[in-house]
């Protein structure tokens, strides 16, 4: 019941932030300098023209319209349509968010396995070189700019030794999957479309590869203390001196206390990742969620930027959500 | 909901048990760090000295010509020397990074100072907006400040600081919460002292501990989100030196095989975010000695 | 005009390290492959596929209601149905589109016999995907429709006075005419670019009370039945086109299947054309392509184009409204250096405000070459000393970024201060609606091979008029030149105004770089688009 309480708490937390994002993108995009109209101006343009072609998109109504239109859009789905395209702003979100998702969950997924994996060794060997050298690498990882380390993949992996595909596409020639969310390997998975899941998998290498290495070393360095502080806690050594050793004492202490913390960093780690995933999606040619937005932005489209970052502030809260709850189940005191 | 910061830093200091002969290590991390970002600051100061070209003269006979005697390591497509060029970007690039951070750091640690300490419907409305601004994607927002200011160092600064600023104030709003309950504080409120100068002389400098770790590592993802910008074409303005805008004019000459236009930029980019890094790191470490011992 | 290049950011770079050896060899790569498209070749009998990469994926699929999309519009050029297209002709061994010369593709016919009145005659049995007959009344309803979106079809029909869509008539069933109110020397060329059609009974079945134009179906849905049709797509991703087997006109698609996948990062594109991934490689910079010319396996088609690299001086803003100091910039300018640097010698210098190879195009009257002293002498007679502008131009545009820093350099000799300023497309397009920018660099690419069209846009007060230039003579030859169609006359105006625009100097011509493309070896018959959007019928594979 506290549980339940707790959750309709937290959800409750979201609604006003969430409420303040529309407000400020709708605001912050209308202050920008530029006008979404100009896509529009071809040789010949009048200035007559111009103002029909506002008016047709809308754009010519007082902001607290265009704001109440807006706002009763969301509530039923509708979030406009895009201006550069004329395509409903939802139909393009549909194929541009799987693919985000799937690679940023991919990424930061990986990133967090590795962190366990190398941040229980290091543990176990604080101050060996192992510890040192993998802490080391994971800061070399993300001190080197995304965008240049996936160009430097690209060229390694896919031009000079030709193991992965080119950076084109998200899966091999006539092998798609069924959609079913868009994201061709979580598709091909769910279809049960073996040919299909590798194709789209060896696509998801070298992006995903990209992501993990930037932001492996902070969940690193947090598996690596929060493990540190259950072996210097008593009830290691009790453990210890029962005589429990090898791997019950690493899965069942080690690893146990530290994936508790994981879900929340995770979350964060994931929100950041999704905030600069466009840098990795232009590299990769991925045609996600990235790059809509900054297309979107860069010409004004005032829908998609409006879309784009609520749909982003949402599943950034709700991977919050997530993890606070998790992390409540886990640990009662934070219900209280 | 959790704050969270553009670097991806772990706010929540590991309180742990000393660690077993961590010193050393610790130290080495530290001193290695500052000896990365010296060399990097040395390098950019004496650039005038350290080099034979400035870096936007042009070399119209030597246009994407690879290292030689005359231009140390070659030049890029506008035939300026790519040596004196990766010199004095840092200038730019460490300028930009250190002071925006600088920004955030005042700018949020005030913030935070004052919501947390006031508390009530204030701290409630400062927080809910911090939460806002977090949930925007941190790029976007980026581009989006970058498209409202327009371009120029000065700019850039500010749009990294803004997007920085979040981070630092949930950061110290939270450390001054614990702060301001404890018995130091309470004395020197109940010595009468005014709410302002108990901020000023007690809870700010008390609450900056985890400030000071987290900046290190936030001038190197400072640097970072710069030479995004750059990459993403609303960066430092041509012809102004910047490791970012090197890196990414030099992209197609990674796939030609010219790796002298945009490799030493990167690496440049690499060491130096480094050295921040293993700072942060190392200071970290000995914090968490220090509050241990 | 300025066609501004799709969404592509920083970090396509187009830098230009190729000697001069470059054009000989493109030049014999032209002349050699050039040859295979001389014979028309059955389409039925091609049966391979060509794998194109482009930078972005077209952001509509409705050419009425369409934002200005370079990617887009060359995509349409081959989907939509045409009534009347271009001819081709040899230039120098290569290919280009013959504009003198419009052909009837879809239509059976295309005459005048004033110049006023047109009448277009369509083809019996022509057919629309669906299996619905091309009638008079497609016609009538897609340019009714075309009317009702003011956008780019309904802006040139008013350069040859079709203002109203009562002027455009159903006849009968295959019959309709255009009836301008001048005869103009443009309506051919105009023509051809703007008579694409729709379905319109399948167009009318997705219309709506609120939506009387289909543009929500129009915008998902490719309006397919030209050259090829649409077999399949991904959105954002992939174009799958197939030649469409009922084209009724000589020389149609040489090539059965084309598949158009998007690839936005341009280092990346050219790594595919490398490795064999894609034949051809569009969007890519000068730099991409200049590395790839001499790789094994690719090679580089260049073509003369009338694509102009200018900068306009805003006439009307300190320090240049005064003419001598638009002068002063002219001689200060790099030419020699721009055409080198930046396009690697690959393009040629326009000593005019028309392109070169544009008819009516003359040198006369045009002194500018780079002197810095008369420069400095220029500016001293005009009492400026010292003066500071920012040099506009856009952000994504690496070609621009390095005009502009050369620009720089040559302008800070002559001592003006010159700040180079990116700006994204949205305030580009803002600054220069509000013609707040001083100085700028802009890229125009004629989609009609004419002086009349190309100078309408430097009339007072013009949309694109970047320079706020105004001038009566030029305003005065421009207003003749709509209902004048003797060519000596028209020349004779046009060397006026040419003459005034050396003077005067609004904008500075830079260069005229040629058209490249880079493709893989095996890929022939290519013919140079005069309107930058390139033609997939002609290409095949071997």
């Amino acid at each position: 019941m506290r549980l339940a309480r707790y959750i309709a708490l937290r959800i409750a937390l979201v609604v006003p932030v969430l409420l303040g994002v529309i407000v400020l993108t709708f605001l912050l995009v209308r202050v920008l300098p530029g006008d979404p109209v100009q896509a529009f101006v071809g040789p010949n343009t009048t200035a007559d023209d111009v103002e029909a072609i506002r008016q047709r998109l809308g754009l010519d109504a007082p902001l607290w319209q265009q704001f109440l239109d807006y706002l009763g859009g969301i509530f039923v789905g509708d979030f406009g349509t895009s201006i550069q395209t004329g395509v409903p702003v939802s139909t393009e979100l549909a194929f541009r968010l799987a693919p985000t998702l799937e690679l940023v969950f991919l990424g930061v997924g990986v990133a967090v396995i590795a962190a366990i994996v190398f941040g229980i060794i290091s543990a176990l060997r604080v101050n060996s070189p192992i510890d040192h050298v993998s802490r080391v690498t994971s800061l070399v990882g993300t001190a080197m700019p995304e965008f240049w380390l996936g160009l430097i993949l690209i060229v390694i992996g896919y031009q000079q030794l030709g193991w992965f595909p080119g950076p084109s596409g998200r899966i091999g020639r006539g092998l798609s999957p069924t959609p079913i969310t868009g994201a061709e390997a979580v598709d091909a998975l769910l279809t049960a479309n073996w040919p299909a899941l590798g194709s789209a998998l060896l696509y998801l290498v070298l992006p995903v590869l990209t992501i993990a290495v930037g932001v492996t070393a902070s969940l690193l360095r947090s598996v690596r203390s929060a493990a540190i502080d259950i072996r210097a806690a008593a009830p290691w050594s009790t453990a210890q001196a029962h005589g429990i050793s090898g791997r019950p004492l690493v899965t069942g202490y080690l690893l146990r206390g530290t994936v508790s913390r994981i879900p929340t960093l995770a979350a964060l780690v994931l929100g950041n990742v999704l905030g600069g995933v466009v840098l990795v999606e232009y590299v990769f040619s991925w045609q996600g969620m990235g790059q809509w937005l900054l297309r979107g932005l860069l010409y004004r489209d005032y829908p998609v930027v409006q879309a784009g970052v609520v749909i982003i502030a949402l599943v950034y809260a709700v991977a919050y959500l997530v993890a606070d709850v998790i992390h409540a189940a886990l640990d009662p005191r934070v219900r209280l | 909901m959790v704050s969270v910061g553009p670097v991806g830093v772990n706010r929540r200091l590991p309180r742990s048990q000393p660690q077993r002969a961590s010193r050393g290590f610790g130290a080495v991390m530290i001193w290695t760090g500052a000896g990365l970002v010296a060399i990097v600051l040395l390098a950019s100061l004496f650039a005038p000295l350290l080099t034979t070209w400035g870096p936007v003269e042009i070399d119209s006979t030597a246009i994407r010509q690879a290292p030689s005697a005359v231009h140390w390591l070659g030049t890029d497509a506008n035939g300026m020397d790519v040596f004196s060029r990766l010199l004095y970007a840092g200038r730019v690039d460490l300028g930009v990074a250190v002071v925006s951070v600088a920004i955030a750091v005042v700018i949020g640690s005030v913030i935070g100072a004052v919501s947390g300490y006031v508390g009530g419907a204030l701290d409630a409305v400062v927080m809910r907006l911090l939460e806002i601004l977090q949930a925007f994607p941190t790029f976007i927002l980026a581009l989006a400040v970058a498209a409202l200011l327009g371009p120029g160092i000065v700019n850039l600064t500010i749009v990294v600081a803004i997007v920085s600023i979040p981070s630092y104030a949930r950061l110290v709003r939270a450390e001054v919460r614990t702060v301001r309950e404890l018995a130091y504080v309470d004395a020197a409120r109940t010595s009468g002292l005014a709410g302002a100068r108990v901020l000023l002389r007690h809870v700010i400098p008390n609450s900056l501990t985890p400030v000071r770790i987290v900046a290190p590592l936030n001038v190197g993802w400072a640097m970072l989100a710069l030479a995004g910008l750059s990459f993403l074409g609303l960066g430092v303005p041509v012809p102004q030196p910047e490791w970012g805008a090197m890196i990414s004019q030099g992209t197609s000459d990674i796939v030609a095989g010219r790796l002298w236009t945009s490799v030493p930029p990167g690496l440049a980019l690499v060491v130096c975010v480094l050295g921040f890094s293993l700072l942060g790191e190392g200071l970290q470490e000995r914090e968490t000695r220090r509050r241990t011992r | 005009m300025d066609t501004p290049s799709p969404v592509k950011p920083k970090n396509l770079r187009r830098r230009l390290a190729v000697a001069g050896a470059l054009v000989t060899t493109a030049a014999l790569a032209l002349t050699g492959c050039a040859a295979g498209a001389a014979s028309p070749t059955d389409a039925a009998s091609a049966t391979s596929e060509l794998r194109i990469a482009v930078p972005s994926y077209p952001g509509s699929w409705d050419q009425d209601f369409v934002a200005f999309d370079p990617v887009a519009l060359a995509l349409f050029k081959n989907v939509y149905p045409y009534l009347v297209d271009y001819g081709v002709t040899d230039v120098d061994g290569g290919q280009i589109l013959d504009t003198e010369n419009i052909l009837p593709a879809w239509a059976e016919s295309f005459t005048s016999d004033d110049g006023k009145l047109w009448t277009l005659k369509l083809r019996d049995g022509a057919t629309f995907p669906s299996g619905n007959p091309i009638t008079a009344d497609d016609v009538k309803w897609s340019k009714d429709r075309a009317f009702a979106a003011k956008a780019n079809v309904a802006g040139v029909y008013s350069l040859i006075g079709l203002t109203d869509p009562e002027q455009i008539q159903v006849v009968d069933d295959k019959t309709v005419t255009f009836d301008q109110a001048y005869p103009s020397a443009l309506s051919a060329q105009i023509q051809a670019i703007s008579l694409f059609i729709y379905d319109s009974k399948l167009m009318k079945e997705h219309a709506t009370a609120d939506d009387p134009w289909a543009q929500d179906w129009a915008a998902q849905n490719p309006s397919d039945g030209g050259l090829y049709n649409v077999e399949s797509f991904t959105p954002g991703q992939e174009i799958v086109l197939k030649a469409n087997k009922d084209y009724p006109a000589e020389d149609g698609p040489h090539t059965d299947t084309i598949r158009l996948t998007v690839v936005s990062d341009p280092a990346a594109e050219s790594v595919l054309l490398q490795n064999g991934d894609v034949d051809i490689a569009l969007g890519l910079g000068r730099q991409q392509i200049a590395d790839l010319d001499g790789v094994s396996g690719v090679k580089i088609i260049s073509a003369p184009s009338n694509e102009m690299i200018s900068i306009p001086l805003n006439t009307t803003m300190a320090p240049f409204d005064n003419p001598l100091v638009r002068q002063a910039v002219a001689y200060a300018m790099p030419y020699d250096d721009i055409i080198s640097t930046v396009y690697g010698g690959d393009a040629r210098r326009p000593m005019s405000i028309v392109p070169i190879d544009m008819p009516g195009y003359t040198e006369e009257g045009f002194p500018y070459e780079q002197d810095l002293d008369k420069a400095k002498d220029l500016l001293s007679q005009a009492g400026v000393s010292g003066a500071s502008v920012e040099l506009a131009y856009a952000a994504d545009n690496d070609e621009q970024e390095q005009i502009a820093i050369l620009v720089q350099d040559a302008l800070g000799k002559a001592g003006i201060t010159v700040t180079p300023t990116p700006l994204d497309p949205a305030t580009l397009g803002d600054r220069r609606d509000a013609k707040d920018l001083a100085m700028q660099i802009t890229s125009g690419q004629q989609w009609v091979n004419d002086v009349e069209y190309l100078m309408n846009g430097w009339t007072t007060g013009a949309y694109l008029n970047y320079a706020n230039y105004s001038n009566p003579t030029v305003d005065a030859d421009v207003e003749a030149s709509h209902t004048i169609t003797d060519t000596d006359e028209r020349n004779a105006l046009w060397a006026e105004v040419q003459e005034q625009f050396a003077t005067d100097v609004p904008v500075i011509p830079l260069a005229q770089p040629n058209y490249n493309l880079p493709v893989g070896d095996n890929v022939k018959g290519f013919v140079q688009p005069v309107d930058g959007l390139i033609r997939l019928k002609y290409l095949s594979i071997d």
